[in-house]
């Protein structure tokens, strides 16, 4: 009985080593399923009526797509908070492109071409300045946002409050499912791949966790940081196109609170604000799943956006507490 | 270990309430035949729980639900909260804003559902012919009864009525309140010879704005209030009155009194309940506010006759707007604007505007009167004249 006894607690507390060191990805993907459950029974199944998950593949394309791009920046243990913005100016720029060329396929590739020319400028110049300037990345992105958001003011206060596509189904492709689904599966699993197989998402879960030790282990921490900030630039770039066909029109708040959404998604996906070695690009992945899923349920219930922010708030609040003991989780390496 | 699972425990508690608060808050009941969604920024002050409140009156008289959506200022969360709306199964959609609204109109269309602005007009906004011959697009409402230069008007004779001579102007920028544009310039060409406009000397706008440059503006945040306002004294120390159009009441006001100008009077574009002690202690000179009720009655008019005859209804008298392939968007409905110049008129505006609804503006009955599906004869001068009647005109017929 006492040996039957033995085993046993032997048993859960192996399970419960095994539940600890792989607390993140429990919790990525237990919170997934938990949001699944609940707001299917809540909303009766309406979570995922036709319309919904076409609302929600929508939603989802531009965030799932900004938050790989961001990965990179987050796992340096760095934070962005210029994407709103940059995503803003960048949208401003496609409508006079588009409207001035007809709405044309010509048109479409010109603006996303320059989006994305826009996108590596602002993203590595504002890492270039915060690696030669030595201050927080964080502040470069801030000079980044406030510059892109007084542009967008600008020239929206120019016209009658908003600047819009001439021909609106000029962009109708990016509204096509089959097409956000293709594209969020290619950007997931090229993300996936660099993320976990190469050098620059070695290097940068490395630089995360010590960016002393990743340079003494052979990282170029600075052009590491370049490639990362280009990436996370090319993804907001693609995702504005997707932002701009949703909404066929820029006002001066277009992409406010954009930034937040990544990091919450990010968050929710187990990821560390610290960055190093435990992120996953299934952070991003699942992180932004479960907060359009979260968004979309609680506003579908009808639950009025102070409780949602609320909800959020604290799932929040809760993430972070689960995920902030980094360093007892890092398990010491042999020396 | 033992730190492990009071995490655990906690995750699993924090789950619990969760569910729990999402099972409460979302509630169930029988649903009404129609569902009508309304987007606005917040539920929370005067303008959002009036329309809340006519809202929950009218649900009262017709076979309708009301679904009540927060929406952020940014174009995508506009979206989101149309999509939430479409996703519960609304039959139309009120949004308070013109945001997005090429968009917004496609996505009804595609989903058999009728959108129109509760807060703003096609005059004054951009949208696409495409939009406004949408079958599903219902139009808007044009505050200040169609007319903003009527209440500039009104600004302009209380002014004149006083000995205050050193006037400045404060609002938002000139692309985001067209209205006040309209309202300001009626109102500085309406006073009187020894009255002066502090300029603001900014660049002129003049189409489709018509903005002289002569009154100062500031970027949506009280910050940029508080700064404007600085800037403002400081061009001209000898202020006397502040023409507060970019809501008065919340961002001007504090910020006159932050900056240690308590003396100076005030019009308010904006209503809080602090207007009555200020009208009575003479800091306000006038305050105004839209009358919700009547925006809610004009739109929901519409979409409730157009809910019921799939489109098909119209007014006789609305037939030039068909004429030019227009359906409900051809033509905005309209909605008049309160101005308070008294305690009396706070005392008329709490007692028959923001009061009880079945005592107010417009009661269920006299609003049927003016749809076509209660009444065939109804007609759009009706509707309009209803939905434009005066402060005066409502406290006359209420008080009887």
């Amino acid at each position: 009985m006492e040996k039957q006894t033995k085993i046993k607690n032997e048993k859960l507390l192996k399970a419960l080593s095994f539940a600890r060191s792989n607390k993140n990805t429990l919790i990525r993907y237990g919170l997934l399923i938990l949001v699944v459950i609940v707001f299917s029974a809540a909303t009766g199944g309406r979570l995922f009526s036709s319309y919904s998950i076409s609302s929600i593949i929508s939603q989802l394309t531009p965030l799932m797509i900004m938050c790989v791009g961001m990965m990179f920046v987050f796992s340096h243990g760095n934070l962005d908070i210029a994407e709103g913005a940059v995503i803003a100016i960048c949208a401003l720029m496609s409508i006079e492109i588009i409207n001035a060329l007809g709405g044309s396929a010509g048109g479409i590739i010109l603006a996303f071409v320059l989006n994305v020319a826009v996108c590596e400028v602002l993203y590595v110049g504002s890492i270039f300045l915060s690696i030669k300037t030595r201050i927080l990345s964080t502040i470069a992105s801030l000079a980044i946002m406030f510059t892109a958001r007084g542009l967008v003011t600008f020239f929206v206060s120019r016209t009658l409050g908003s600047y819009r596509l001439e021909n609106s189904s000029a962009m109708s492709l990016f509204q096509e499912t089959w097409f956000m689904i293709l594209i969020m599966v290619l950007v997931a699993l090229a993300g996936w791949f660099i993320f976990t197989y190469t050098r620059i998402g070695k290097y940068s879960r490395a630089i995360g966790d010590n960016p002393l030790s990743a340079a003494q282990s052979g990282a170029n921490v600075n052009v590491t940081k370049y490639i990362c900030y280009a990436i996370a630039g090319f993804c907001v770039a693609l995702s504005t196109m997707f932002y701009l066909s949703r909404t066929g029109s820029v006002t001066q708040n277009f992409g406010s609170g954009r930034e937040m959404d990544v990091m919450i998604s990010l968050i929710l996906g187990g990821m560390l604000l610290s960055g190093g070695s435990k992120s996953r690009m299934s952070a991003a992945i699942v992180g932004s799943i479960t907060y359009i899923l979260l968004t979309n349920g609680l506003s579908q219930l009808g639950i009025p956006d102070m409780y949602v922010s609320l909800v959020k708030g604290v799932v929040f609040l809760v993430m972070i507490g689960f995920t902030l003991r980094r360093q007892a989780s890092v398990k010491a390496l042999p020396r | 270990m033992k730190k492990f699972l009071l995490k655990i425990c906690a995750l699993a508690v924090a789950c619990a309430a969760l569910i729990g608060t999402i099972c409460a808050l979302a509630g169930c009941g029988e649903s009404a035949k129609y569902k009508i969604g309304v987007l606005l920024y917040n539920f929370t002050d005067v303008q959002g729980q009036q329309i809340q409140s006519y809202g929950d009156y009218l649900e009262s008289g017709f076979d309708v639900d009301f679904v009540y959506v927060s929406v952020g200022q940014d174009d995508d969360s506009h979206i989101q909260g149309l999509e939430s709306c479409i996703n519960q199964g609304c039959n139309a959609v009120f949004s308070g804003y013109n945001t997005a609204i090429d968009r917004c109109v496609e996505m009804c269309e595609s989903a058999g559902v009728y959108y129109g602005l509760l807060l703003a007009d096609t005059a004054t906004s951009s949208i696409s012919t495409d939009a406004l011959q949408s079958k599903y697009f219902l139009g808007g409402v044009k505050q200040f009864s169609g007319d903003p230069s009527v209440a500039g008007n009104q600004f302009a004779e209380v002014l004149n009525a006083t000995d205050y001579t050193q006037i400045a102007g404060i609002s938002f920028p000139p692309f985001a309140f067209i209205d006040g544009n309209t309202l300001w310039n009626s109102m500085v060409d309406n006073l009187n010879d020894d009255k002066v406009i502090c300029d603001a000397n900014q660049e002129a706008m003049e189409i489709p704005f018509g903005y002289k440059g002569d009154y100062y503006y500031f970027m949506f945040t009280s910050d940029a209030c508080n700064a404007t306002v600085v800037q403002m004294f400081s061009d001209y120390p000898d202020i006397e009155v502040v023409v507060g159009m970019g809501s008065g009441m919340d961002y001007v006001l504090p910020a006159l009194r932050s900056n240690g100008h308590s003396d100076v009077k005030m019009i308010s574009l904006g209503y809080t309940d602090q207007v009555e002690g200020y009208l009575a202690d003479g800091t306000l000179l006038a305050a105004g506010n839209n009358n919700h009720v009547e925006c809610m009655a004009s739109l929901f008019a519409r979409a409730y006759d157009a809910l019921e005859s799939d489109g098909a209804a119209w007014y006789s008298d609305r037939a030039a707007a068909t004429s030019e392939g227009y359906l409900y968007g051809g033509s905005d409905g309209a909605a008049d604007y309160v101005i308070l110049t008294s305690t009396d008129d706070v005392a008329d505006y709490k007692n028959y505007v923001i009061g009880d609804k079945a005592n107010g503006p417009i009661t269920i009955d006299e609003l049927k009167n003016c749809m076509l599906t209660f009444n065939e004869n109804a007609t759009w001068a009706d509707l309009t004249e209803l939905t434009t009647r005066m402060l005066s005109e409502i406290t006359a017929l209420r008080a009887q």
